[in-house]
């Protein structure tokens, strides 16, 4: 006998939420946690990209923060959102390639981060290359920075400890950060952010 | 709220937005097989050293029980008994577990052994790790 609209077991993981998939990947599911692999693997290629490591190393630290994660799947509780969880171990494991590697100086330039949007006449695949873009123009520590508070929804105080790097410092990269990308993403004509309206923003968010 | 303040606020938006929206890889597929088969590849090698130190384990365990010639003691605990399945498993082991007896009757080598393994097991979850 045929069931009509059954649905096969890839179907059935691409229904889930994180978290059942979490707790399925806990229980010793790798289906489940290939979907969980699959829905959030360019978000964590993308921010450490974004941090400013190359694709080769981004990729490779990514794929160590899902297997890391897995091997930590049952301290996920599902507390807060698994993105959010999966890419704190991303920016400890890039912070600890970092360290060493003896590059945590953040002075090394990053090439571009290769992003193959596949309808660039979209506005929010326009929007992500602009981004993309006028990170570039952003000093490695800017960039880290900026990333790590806006992408990797971390406090400017937990940035700061996972940097290494004192609050004030920081935040001055944040500052420059915001008013970089705001001058490069901002449409052509229109004022740039003030120094001291773009302290006020970095003191408003994620703190 | 003044002109550049609502700016300031409809920037710090759209940045989370797009910092939000995950950059589409043409090799996402493959990204994502990839760390599949390391997984995979884990996996296998866990078992192989699970099953590599449980054999270890069980080679020093029966070695053990032939140092203290434990098969012998209770063979010679049973004499009188008319246990017919006591008798039955005692021959079957004189016929199929008893080995040459060994040149050395204390511990000490068995004891290195088993560190010896533990040792190796130790080396090769390192190198899981590494790998």
């Amino acid at each position: 006998m045929t069931i009509i609209g059954a649905r096969s077991p890839h179907q059935i993981l691409e229904g889930q939420h994180d978290t059942a998939l979490a707790a399925l990947a806990a229980a010793g599911g790798r289906e489940a946690f290939g979907e969980l692999i699959r829905r959030h693997g360019s978000a964590v290629r993308g921010l450490l990209r974004r941090m400013g490591a190359a694709p080769d190393l981004a990729d490779d630290v990514a794929q160590d923060a899902f297997l890391l994660a897995f091997e930590q799947i049952a301290d996920f509780r599902g507390e807060g959102a698994f993105a959010g969880w999966l890419k704190r171990i991303a920016i400890r494991l890039y912070i600890r390639r970092w360290k060493r590697d003896r590059r945590l100086d953040l002075m090394a330039q990053t090439p571009e981060p290769e992003v193959d949007d596949a309808n660039p006449g979209d506005g929010a695949a326009a929007g992500r290359m602009d981004l993309d873009a006028a990170l570039k123009h952003l000093s490695p520590a800017e960039r880290a920075c900026v990333t790590l508070c806006y992408g990797g929804g971390l406090s400017h105080v937990e940035a700061a400890e996972a940097l290494h790097i004192p609050l004030g410092t920081l935040k001055s990269h944040i500052k420059r950060g915001l008013e970089r990308l705001k001058d490069r993403m901002a449409p052509q004509g229109r004022s740039s952010i003030s120094p001291v309206q773009a302290q006020s923003l970095g003191r408003q968010t994620h703190v | 709220m003044s002109e550049n303040g609502q700016e300031f606020r409809d920037f710090d938006a759209q940045l989370i937005q797009l910092f939000d929206a995950p950059p589409a890889f043409a090799d996402a597929d493959l990204f994502a097989s990839s760390v599949m088969q390391r997984l995979d590849r884990g996996w296998q090698v866990r078992s192989l050293v699970i099953g590599g130190a449980g054999l270890i384990g069980g080679l020093i365990a029966v070695s053990q029980i032939m140092a203290t010639n434990l098969i012998g003691k209770v063979q010679s605990l049973s004499f009188g008994t008319e246990q017919p399945l006591l008798r039955s498993l005692i021959a079957y082991g004189e016929r199929h577990l008893v080995l040459p007896s060994l040149p050395f009757g204390g511990e000490g080598p068995w004891m290195s052994a088993g560190l010896a393994g533990l040792a190796l097991v130790f080396a090769l979850t390192r190198a899981i790790e590494e790998y």
